[in-house]
């Protein structure tokens, strides 16, 4: 028997790109809302979906056609002028926006209680016809000051591509009656964005984000000018206004930190590996073992470091290159160009890189017998806090719930404030573009306290030394920088609570063991004081 | 021929799907079930981790990119409106959709009258001449192909498809035709003698 098939010889090859221009979950979960949701009994009759696509892609036809229509009469789109909203992981906790009235005539400054200023240029706003706004203009803004702020707020982090290592951050819309309006295409509102950042946040290439809400995607915009402000080490954290501590007495994590620093933790051996690993590149690092004890017993420690920074870098032409200790296994190397270079406007390099012992018979059995020696110190250690703490518990840590962080166990910090201008409402960050392969890509395990599995959605990491924060909902592996004891990482459940993990997780080869603790919380407040380190 | 049960695909010049998961990574992604079930909003991971996918499957068979976006939608909506149905069997998800995906493209050539489609690229020729047994000398090019192809019944062209053109380990082929990964391989081992014994008697014509 002959079937009558279609036979298509050699049909054209769809890209990834292609693929995803069909990709939309907004709109399928609105079409999923729309057609009644989940359905709970036998499955019934298939609606009429495709009338229901054709009359959807003639509406949509008709607003790529109205897109069309006005664009290029004022900058971004109507995607990206204001109507992005927001969704946060709890609908009754959000950031609100702070109400402004300009006069869209004169132009106006804007006086944010953050000590952020907006200033808005005379007939600087259109409706959505391209045609000029006068009068009243409700603008309205809102600041992220920190990655509670961001998680809250559900503001998205990266695109995939790139993750943001943020200065600063923000949203500003603006409204006639109720009505969008946008930025006028050649105007531009002149950002003062000032913010609290990491000391160790370079800011010298900071560049400003817009974000797409259509491609999900920041995108880069012009150079942000800084000027830093304060760098007196410790600045104002918002939990202090609300809990005033006089540092008398301290917090469980303030506690937990000093003991740490007290009974130091044992060194971990390197083990000595086999080749380079992918995507790193061996360096050629000349040093003194007298400065680095740690290498002390190992006859040859060769470098690697992420292929992608350091294969660009020329050889020549570096006057001075300075290595820190970041962690038990990494190390962040200073690549200081000479005057000549300077003049021809290179600039530091700073990256991190990772000791390699290579693999001998020797090394193998030296790693060996340190690894057991370690081991059993790690677990002595561990012994001696876990006593010490439970008597602290007992006497001055029944007080804890309501005590923040002393103050002197914070980070080193700096106020800046990042000027840049904004060419259309939305979303807005002063960054720099930050390479994840510096971060170790470990295998996360989710456990309680008893050691069961814990089923996790979504993971927040926030580094609060390198001024980064992401999310990701792959949880099979994660970029985390497991020594980094600024670094923190929470949750939400499967069932849409939040769960934090305890500090110090556990690390096996790739694997890192998270301890989550579920946690009861109602208020901003509630959150800060779990999430804020 | 024996493949490794992991195996990836790529298709080239494009990025590299993931068509076969670790036990551990099916556990994994049955959290992300269980959240979705829960709240529909949730189903953006698994709809962002499959769609490329099911997207290629149906346009395989279709060969007509408007369609199969149509299509590709149609399976993501039925799959969430079933969701609550879905239990735990121990296989990927994506068999789930790719059986959702498979009924859309059957009851759309059915409703509209139209011819089942599939499509050929000339790599295939290679792929189908590994498959036969070297000994036997059979002259095999895309015509011919085309020729065998059309004396297959629709359940052989859909195993042909999922094993040779998309290269699925049987494993896979297993969980998608809903039967067990031998049955998978007995199944293909008859479609290869048919097919050797087509590819002869057209020699022979």
């Amino acid at each position: 028997m002959k079937y009558n098939y279609n036979i298509k010889v050699n049909p054209p090859k769809l890209s990834s790109e292609d693929i995803g221009k069909h990709k939309n979950f907004d709109a399928l979960l609105e079409q999923f809302n729309k057609e009644g949701g989940a359905q709970t009994g036998k499955s019934g009759a298939s609606k009429p979906l495709i009338k229901y696509i054709g009359i959807g892609l003639l509406g949509l036809a008709a607003t790529i056609a109205l897109i069309f229509t006005v664009r290029g009469l004022f900058n971004g789109n109507a995607e990206t002028e204001g109507l992005l909203a927001l969704k946060g992981p709890f609908s009754d906790i959000k950031k609100e926006f702070t109400n402004f009235e300009v006069d869209a005539d004169k132009g106006d400054t804007i006086h944010h209680s953050s000590g952020s200023v907006i200033v808005v240029p005379a007939s600087a706003f259109v409706d959505k016809k391209g045609l000029p706004v006068a009068g009243k203009v409700d603008i309205q803004y809102r600041q992220f000051d920190d990655p509670v702020d961001m998680f809250l707020a559900g503001v998205p982090q990266s695109d995939g591509a790139q993750t943001l290592q943020r200065a600063g951050l923000m949203q500003i819309q603006g409204f006639k009656d109720g009505e969008p309006v946008y930025i006028g295409k050649d105007k531009e509102l002149q950002m003062e964005l000032k913010a609290t950042v990491s000391a160790n946040m370079p800011l010298e290439d900071l560049k400003s984000y817009a974000y797409t809400a259509k491609e999900k995607k920041w995108t880069e915009g012009s150079t942000v000018k800084v000027e830093v402000i304060s760098e007196s080490g410790q600045l104002e954290n918002p939990m202090d206004t609300v809990i005033k501590n006089d540092g008398s007495l301290k917090s469980k994590a303030a506690f937990l930190a000093e003991l740490q620093k007290k009974y130091t933790k044992p060194v971990k051996p390197f083990e000595p590996s086999k080749g380079t690993p992918k995507g790193m590149i061996a360096l050629g690092l000349d040093f003194n073992s007298k400065d680095f004890p740690e290498f002390a017993q190992y006859e040859n420690v060769e470098w690697v470091a992420a292929k992608s920074i350091v294969s660009p870098l020329p050889e020549e032409g570096w006057s001075d290159m300075q290595v820190k200790r970041l962690s038990e296994m990494k190390y962040e190397i200073v690549m200081i160009p000479n005057d000549a270079s300077k003049k021809e406007g290179r600039k530091e390099v700073r990256f991190e890189a990772f000791p390699l012992i290579p693999y001998t018979q020797k090394t193998k059995a030296d790693y060996d017998k340190s690894l057991l020696a370690y081991k059993s110190a790690e677990t002595k250690r561990e012994e001696i806090l876990n006593n010490e703490l439970r008597a602290w518990e007992q006497g001055e840590g029944r007080f804890a719930n309501v005590i923040t962080d002393n103050k002197d166990d914070k980070a080193p910090l700096k106020s800046i404030i990042s000027r840049f201008a904004v060419k259309q409402f939305g979303l807005w960050s002063a960054a720099n573009k930050f390479n994840m392969d510096q971060l170790a890509s470990v295998k996360p395990e989710f456990r309680d306290a008893n050691g069961n599995k814990v089923a996790v959605a979504e993971v927040f990491v926030a580094d609060n030394n390198r001024q980064l924060f992401y999310s990701s909902s792959e949880t099979a592996s994660l970029h985390f920088d497991a020594g980094n004891e600024h670094v923190q990482l929470w949750a939400i459940g499967t069932d849409g609570s939040l769960l934090v993990a305890a500090p110090a997780p556990k690390e096996e080869g790739k694997t890192v063991r998270f301890v989550m603790q579920p946690a009861s919380v109602k208020t901003e407040t509630d959150i800060r004081k779990l999430l804020t380190m | 021929m024996v493949r490794q049960a992991n195996i990836e695909i790529r298709y080239p010049g494009m990025a590299t799907p993931k068509y076969t998961l670790t036990q551990q990574a099916i556990e994994e992604e049955w959290t992300l079930i269980q959240a979705a079930q829960t709240n529909p909003s949730r189903f953006g991971v698994l709809y962002n981790r499959y769609y490329e996918q099911i997207f290629r499957f149906i346009y395989q068979r279709t060969a007509d990119e408007d369609l199969c976006a149509d299509l590709c939608a149609q399976t993501f909506i039925k799959a969430m409106q079933n969701l609550s149905k879905y239990s735990y069997k121990g296989v990927p998800f994506s068999a789930w959709l790719y059986t959702i995906a498979s009924n859309e493209i059957n009851q759309y050539f059915r409703k509209s009258n139209k011819s089942r489609v599939v499509t050929l690229e000339d790599n295939y020729v290679n792929t189908i001449k590994d498959e036969m047994d070297d000994k036997v000398e059979l002259e095999i090019n895309i015509v011919r192909l085309e020729k065998v192809l059309k004396k297959l019944k629709p359940d052989e062209i859909q195993m042909i498809e999922l094993r040779f053109f998309e290269k699925r380990p049987f494993k896979e082929v297993g969980d998608i035709l809903a039967m067990t990964e031998n049955n998978a391989k007995v199944k293909v081992h008859r479609i290869i003698l048919k097919l050797k014994d087509l590819f002869k008697d057209l020699s022979d014509d």
